[in-house]
């Protein structure tokens, strides 16, 4: 009967006592015990149940190990935002949050923390980092690389509430990432803010490319996504000394990043004046609503003839 | 149906007229909001009474470099009662989509959608009546929803995108809220206490 079973094309419903028999028909096993549900067979890994839960648990990044979940079920009281607040620019401080960028990437698992020079092993699921180790330095790049470094985090601070940065510098090139996530599911939204600027410190090239997303979806849903490229190039040249193409580089980068800002926000004005209003305008051109009644002896030709 | 389908639903020859004069309402009624675009209305009966769709749609002419869609989707029920009263449900869906592309902005897309529902009762002494009745609450139900879309929905998101980013320097806003705290605590300094304004 179960090899009948086996070679049949179709769905089979079987009810049985015979564990044998079950075993040598069925590949995967879903048991249901007191409420729990355990699958085996067929290398399964309870890995994946997690998953569903673990998404509703905002998690942080943090560099050594210690993990950091913030269920957030309900809205936090003003005085445990406050604390939040002072919890987490205190662990900047101390250089706990780190940012994960392929500009930093060794392999699938390890990542490159530049301040400290140390490569890490990055549980990708869990967003935990463990095994610090050194990494060998790229010394003609390291000098610039911690100048810029410093200019950037006095830039970042100063624009980015919470913001966290790298910059990486490798074979001529300073790469710097910059991300700034805000999430707040209780309030039923999300964003973030990317850039990546290069720098090729040959040719004194500068690329920029700059992503936003938000999502907002209470009793809705409403997502903004942009993104922007920019090509520029220094005015200094890379004989210069480093703090003065630092800082020549970090004004670049503000610059560019707050025109970008202004035109998005102008962009949205002109959004809501003139495109939507061009979708569907707020009152029709009499500036009253529809007077259904009549409606039904207008002509249409008619009407719009005498607009 | 086009091309001609032999099973298609097709309304009762009574609810066709209803559907032909709600097709004109409603033309009507996308003119003058929409200035254009696209709107179709279909009836069919239910075992108790009928129901609908009213379907917009409006492409933006592009202009300013900026492309837009506007769908509308009003699905609603109706219930005849005892007396000369109705009952409708309308259950709205709008989805939005703007696209803009600008040398200083790259790429920029806003787009969302939202549902709502809405239900009442209203006097219907003819039949035609109904026209007029879906006709209100398909419009009531449209201004809202566009004005949730603009200013809450959009508006949230431009201010979101400002918290990611501050356009001002965070340390000019920190000692601006500083001179602010002082002169406040100033004032309530001189104010005698028991006063108030």
């Amino acid at each position: 009967l179960s090899g009948a079973i086996k070679e049949f094309g179709g769905g089979v419903v079987i009810i049985s006592h015979n564990r044998e028999f079950t075993d040598t028909v069925t590949v995967e096993k879903w048991s249901v015990n007191a409420g729990v549900l355990v699958v085996s067979g067929n290398n399964y890994t309870q890995k994946n149940l997690e998953k569903i839960v673990m998404k509703e648990e905002e998690t942080k990044i943090d560099a050594f190990g210690n993990v950091e979940k913030v269920k957030s079920t309900r809205k936090l009281s003003r005085k445990e935002i406050k604390e939040k607040q002072k919890r987490r620019a205190a662990a900047k401080k101390r250089g706990e949050e780190v940012l994960v960028s392929k500009h930093g990437q060794i392999d699938s698992d390890h990542f490159l923390h530049p301040k400290t020079n140390k490569v890490f092993k990055l549980d990708h699921f869990r967003q935990i980092a463990s095994d610090p180790e050194d990494h060998t330095v790229d010394e003609e790049m390291e000098e610039l690389r911690k100048v810029v470094e410093k200019d950037v985090e006095d830039y970042v601070g100063d624009r980015y509430a919470e913001g966290v940065l790298a910059v990486y510098g490798a074979q001529g090139v300073i790469t710097i990432a910059i991300v700034h996530n805000k999430y707040s599911p209780s309030n039923f939204w999300n964003g973030r803010w990317r850039s990546v600027w290069t720098l090729d410190t040959a040719t004194g090239e500068v690329k920029g490319s700059l992503k936003c997303k938000v999502h907002y979806y209470e009793d809705g849903n409403v997502q903004l996504e942009t993104s922007k490229e920019v090509e520029d190039k220094l005015s200094k040249s890379s004989s210069e000394p480093h703090k003065v193409i630092s800082k020549a580089l970090v004004d670049l980068v503000s610059a560019a990043e707050h025109k970008y800002q202004e035109a998005l926000n102008e962009s949205y004005h002109d959004l809501a004046e003139t495109t939507f209003n061009g979708l569907r305008r707020a009152l029709p051109y009499t500036r009253t609503k529809l007077d259904w009644n009549k409606i039904l002896t207008y002509r249409i030709g008619a009407e719009l003839a005498a607009k | 149906f086009s091309p001609p389908l032999a099973e298609g639903n097709y309304p009762s020859s009574k609810l066709r007229k209803l559907e032909l004069t709600a097709n004109e309402a409603f033309d009507t009624y996308r003119e003058l909001y929409f200035e254009g675009g696209v709107s179709s209305v279909y009836f069919w009966d239910l075992e108790v009474g009928f129901a609908g769709v009213v379907l917009i749609k409006k492409v933006g002419d592009g202009s300013r470099r900026m492309k837009g869609a506007w769908d509308s989707i009003h699905v609603f029920e109706v219930q005849e009662k005892a007396g000369r009263n109705a009952h409708y449900q309308l259950t709205s869906t709008v989805m939005l989509y703007m696209v803009t592309n600008k040398p200083e902005l790259g790429h920029m897309n806003l787009s969302g959608s939202m549902t709502r529902q809405a239900e009442q009762d209203y006097v219907v002494e003819d039949p035609s009546m109904h026209i007029a009745n879906i006709g209100r609450m398909v419009e009531e139900m449209e201004i809202k929803m566009r004005h949730l879309l603009k200013d809450v929905y959009f508006g949230k998101t431009k201010d979101t995108v400002n918290d990611l980013r501050s356009i001002e320097s965070l340390a000019k806003m920190r000692k601006q809220q500083e001179m602010q705290r002082e002169i406040t605590a100033k004032l309530q300094e001189r104010q005698p206490k028991g006063r108030s304004d």
